[in-house]
């Protein structure tokens, strides 16, 4: 099962694990980064490192990985700028870039590797709103190649001090993992169709809510999808409707299995048209 | 201040009568017939009362009582907000089927304690403007021999027609409506458990977890957060600066009082008219009395002040 939870500590992920992290400091980041790729290596995986620099620059912040210019050589390491690593995206709408990680990953695992790791700074790419909204979408794509059990885990990193506190939440609340920002509730894939929803849900998250519900349920398509909400600590009737107004415009039916104890009586007050509690 | 209320036409056939009875028996004899009538023509009849009323009633009109809606009147009683939507929407349901008229006839259970006792009196008043729009023929049967005194001189005054003993039926004299100040709540007497100023919802949630986890039942203690997140939500959202949180932790029940220094509610029936929906929705105030057993919505001084209690289950 993939990990899900803000950490207090970017260290330690699994192979499908995804973790977005809002960061002050360009240093600190990069020190991580650094460990991070290290981390992959010992699990055998390929490791990706992408952000907005030249390749000269990229492998520069690596320098303190031994055997860097071997590992580069054979591709066990690979260090793109942001703009070729996304280039699919760019040209073609992003949902073809989980399609192009999905490909990369099945490429790591052809060649012998455990699975594919990737650590991108793509602060570049979502400084933009209409970038970020496709952008988060693809994200929760790729978390649902994740979850579904692609053996891809990434670490997605976001400068705090070119994005807002707006953008780094609707970033980090399609995150399974967030670290160092206070996101109060999110929304990430669980299996290959599903969702889990956790935090807290407040009535001044009713428009945050119905955007990340409207783009997750884009990538699912019409029907039922499954929300667990063991995680949920409370939602307010607010984003109750939202996520009804959401699921409505896509024709999906959501189940929330173990939501807080209010949420079926709320959500039968309110006569919500698609969204039912569920208890498992 | 009087507080404002949506401007309500009164159907030609609405009509909320209070019917005091001598037992069981004296109020079958007196609603036998009209009730009879009604169901001969088809017309839908809601039936809240006790099991010894139901079968006193039973006797006088014989099995075409059956056709008629039956909820005990200690189910359908619980509090006035379910009280309330269970009435509205059978009144909803049958004019949507093509009801002309709708009847009820609900045995509002009365304990004898004036500060609870107020809770059904508010009810009372609500339901005049709350479904005065609608044909509904309401019969409040109170049973004198078991109401005290002080309560059915109140119950007189929030009905616009009366049925008494002896006087028949006729227009109520001095009907006027509830009075919030009437009530005299309990918990003003002793120092609140919680008095804070509220700036987030999750805070209040979190200082009423932490004084009633393990004294008071986790789905009441959910019910309750949820209740003031809806509480405080609206002071934050309508109201003005600073909001106010007070909680008294009771024997008996838990409860809150929210205080905003903004214009007031406009609806002092806020949690007893189901919303119609639209940009604001007006849920919130209508799960409080669906999640609430006592409401009451103030404005005096500048403040505007919502109570909400909650009580404990019986031990």
């Amino acid at each position: 099962m993939r990990s899900s939870g803000v950490l207090d500590s970017p260290r330690g992920l699994g192979h499908h694990d995804h973790l977005c992290w809002g960061f002050d400091d360009h240093a600190a980041f990069l020190a991580e980064a650094e460990r991070f790729v290290a981390d992959g290596l010992r699990m055998g995986q390929r490791v990706l490192y992408t952000a907005a620099a030249p390749v000269d620059e990229l492998r520069h912040h690596l320098s303190g990985i031994a055997d860097l210019d071997h590992l580069l050589h054979r591709r066990t390491i690979e260090v793109l700028p942001i703009n070729q690593t996304y280039a699919a995206g760019r040209h073609r709408g992003r949902a073809d870039q989980a399609e192009a990680y999905a490909v990369a990953t099945h490429a790591a695992l052809a060649a012998g590797y455990s699975g594919l790791r990737a650590v991108a700074d793509a602060t570049v790419l979502v400084l933009d709103p209409a970038d970020r909204d496709e952008f988060v979408r693809y994200e929760h794509r790729i978390d649902r190649r994740m979850a579904g059990g692609l053996p891809f885990s990434a670490l997605c990193a976001y400068d705090r001090n070119r994005l807002d506190q707006r953008a780094i939440d609707e970033l980090a609340c399609v995150h399974p993992l967030v670290y160092g920002s206070d996101v109060t509730f999110r929304v990430h894939a669980e299996g290959p169709a599903g969702l889990h929803l956790s935090g807290e849900i407040d009535a001044w998250h009713e428009d945050a809510v119905r955007l990340v519900f409207d783009r997750t349920l884009s990538a699912a398509g019409p029907g039922t999808v499954m929300v667990r909400c063991d995680l949920l600590r409370f939602v307010h009737h607010r984003g109750l409707v939202a996520m009804d107004a959401a699921a409505l415009e896509h024709h999906v039916e959501l189940h929330l299995v173990d939501p807080p104890p209010t949420v079926g009586r709320v959500a039968e007050i309110l006569a919500l048209g698609a969204v039912r509690s569920l208890s498992s | 201040m009087i507080l404002a209320e949506p401007p309500v036409a009164p159907h030609p056939r609405f009509d909320h009568r209070a019917l005091f009875h001598q037992g069981p028996g004296d109020l079958a004899e007196r609603v036998a017939s009209e009730l009879a009538g009604a169901l001969a023509q088809g017309e839908p009849v809601h039936l809240s009362v006790t099991a010894p009323e139901w079968e006193a009633l039973r006797d006088h009109i014989g099995p075409a009582l059956d056709q008629a809606t039956r909820l005990d009147a200690g189910d359908r009683y619980a509090n006035p907000g379910t009280a309330m939507a269970e009435l509205h929407e059978f009144v909803r349901r049958s004019v949507e089927s093509g009801a002309e008229t709708v009847w009820s006839v609900g045995a509002v259970q009365i304990e004898g304690d004036p500060q609870r006792d107020a809770r059904w009196v508010r009810y009372e008043t609500a339901v005049d403007t709350v479904l005065a729009h609608t044909p509904l023929r309401g019969i409040c049967v109170y049973d004198t021999t078991r109401s005290p005194d002080q309560v059915l001189d109140t119950v007189r005054s929030c009905h616009t027609t009366l049925d008494e003993p002896g006087l028949g039926r006729h227009p109520c004299a001095h009907h006027r409506p509830y009075d919030h100040a009437r009530v005299r709540w309990r918990h003003r007497t002793t120092a609140p458990s919680i008095d804070t100023v509220v700036t987030e919802a999750g805070v209040v949630r979190d200082h009423l977890r932490d004084l009633l986890a393990g004294s008071l039942p986790t789905e009441r203690l959910n019910d309750l957060r949820l209740v003031a997140t809806e509480l405080v939500t609206n002071g934050m959202r309508h109201g003005a600066d600073p909001v106010l949180l007070r909680a008294w932790d009771l024997a008996d029940e838990v409860v809150l009082e929210v205080i905003d220094h903004g214009p007031g509610i406009a609806d002092r029936f806020a949690d007893l008219r189901p919303p119609s929906g639209g940009v604001d929705g007006g849920f919130g105030m209508w799960l409080v009395g669906q999640f609430a057993d006592q409401v009451s919505i103030g404005h005096d001084d500048d403040r505007t002040v919502v109570v909400a209690s909650m009580r404990r289950p019986a031990r």
